[in-house]
């Protein structure tokens, strides 16, 4: 990885890579230059009746929203070496976010856009439709997406 | 089993097995303990550190993943059910209490009609559904009697029934040979004294 990609990463990534604590794959599943994805679906949440806008902090990935040392179930109490949960999650069609939609905690939202290569690195896991985007600093990355008002496309 | 653990219950040792629904952190999956008793876990609220754990069985989680039940009723079905509040980075301190299906909010459940609808790209899912299929079926087949088992057990059978049929036979013999052995005994006293009195006999030739 050159220095260049290293230093347009979000602060925390970017010390963790530094650090080893965690790296990025050798084999190309990662990729930095790929045709703009759309429509891409991530959920965000609100509190009932204050549907503000779609802000930066909707992009937060795991490791951001979360404090350190804090124990999510699931994940491990080494979540810390594990890149994806330094990626924040989307979507390429919203029949996969179906049953999260009808999961626990609610009052969520499907916020529908787009991602570039001016947004970060992504992963495509293949068949799932999940994608791991792995967001530059200081992105405006929220200005490309807007409340999904297709509510029926579930 | 994997090495991520999720809970401890009752002293038991929850492992995180599949996840079933994850976002930007798991939201439904099972866990295992050591006895392979699995476990639904749900995520309810992970700001608050809010989860829900039923204890259930192989065949309820392959009928909701298989969409022949719906989400709820994997928990409604459950044997039983607790209420855990995470205690941020011990495991051991977190708050586990049992819980009546009925006493949680809705609110903390999945919705009422929704399926687990699993798609077809979904294969992680269903290669654990086979899992727990083939654990079925070994379980089945070691609840059915093998030809070892149906062997001993009817060799034991006829154990005790000749075993039975012995002392019937000793104690009726027993009865039955009551006044011969009375008689013998008799003879044998007779004969003891006839024996001493011909020692006496001879020795008076001596």
């Amino acid at each position: 990885m050159t220095e260049e990609l290293l230093d347009r990463f979000a602060d925390v990534l970017k010390a963790a890579l530094q650090s080893q604590l965690v790296s990025f794959p050798e084999d190309n599943t990662i990729v930095s230059d790929f045709t703009p994805l759309e429509p891409v679906y991530r959920v965000v949440r609100r509190e009932p009746n204050n549907r503000f806008p779609i802000c930066i902090d909707d992009f937060l990935s795991h490791i951001e929203r979360y404090k350190s040392g804090e124990i999510i179930k699931g994940v491990g109490s080494e979540s810390e070496r594990e890149l994806q949960y330094y990626s924040c999650s989307f979507f390429d069609n919203v029949k996969s976010l179906k049953r999260i939609m009808n999961l626990p905690k609610k009052n969520k939202h499907i916020i529908i856009g787009s991602i570039n290569p001016e947004n970060g690195v992504i992963r495509v896991s293949q068949g799932s439709g999940h994608i791991d985007l792995w967001l530059f600093k200081n992105n405006m990355i929220f200005a490309q997406f807007s409340y999904d008002t297709g509510g029926d496309s579930l | 089993m994997s090495k991520i653990l999720c809970y401890i219950i009752n002293n038991e040792k929850l492992y995180l097995e599949q996840i079933l629904a994850e976002y930007d952190y798991p939201i439904l999956y099972t866990c295992i303990d050591k006895n392979r008793k699995r476990y639904l876990a749900m995520c309810v609220d992970p700001e608050e550190g809010r989860y829900i754990v039923a204890q259930t069985t192989c065949q309820i989680l392959i009928k909701m993943m298989r969409d022949s039940i719906k989400m709820i009723d994997a928990f409604k079905t459950a044997h039983r059910i607790f209420s855990v509040i995470s205690s941020s980075n011990d495991i051991s301190q977190d708050i586990v209490k049992p819980i009546e299906f009925s006493k949680i909010s809705k609110d903390d459940l999945p919705e009422e009609n929704a399926y687990f609808e699993l798609l077809d790209s979904e294969e992680a899912i269903r290669e654990y559904i086979r899992v727990l299929e083939d654990e079925i079926k070994e379980d089945d087949i070691q609840h059915y009697p093998t030809f070892e088992m149906i062997g001993d057990f009817v060799f034991s059978a006829i154990n005790q029934v000749r075993m039975s049929m012995n002392k019937a036979y000793k104690t009726y013999f027993r009865f039955q040979s009551y006044p011969i052995i009375e008689k013998t005994m008799q003879y044998e006293l007779v004969d003891s004294k006839h024996f001493e009195e011909e020692l006496v006999y001879e020795s008076s030739f001596s």
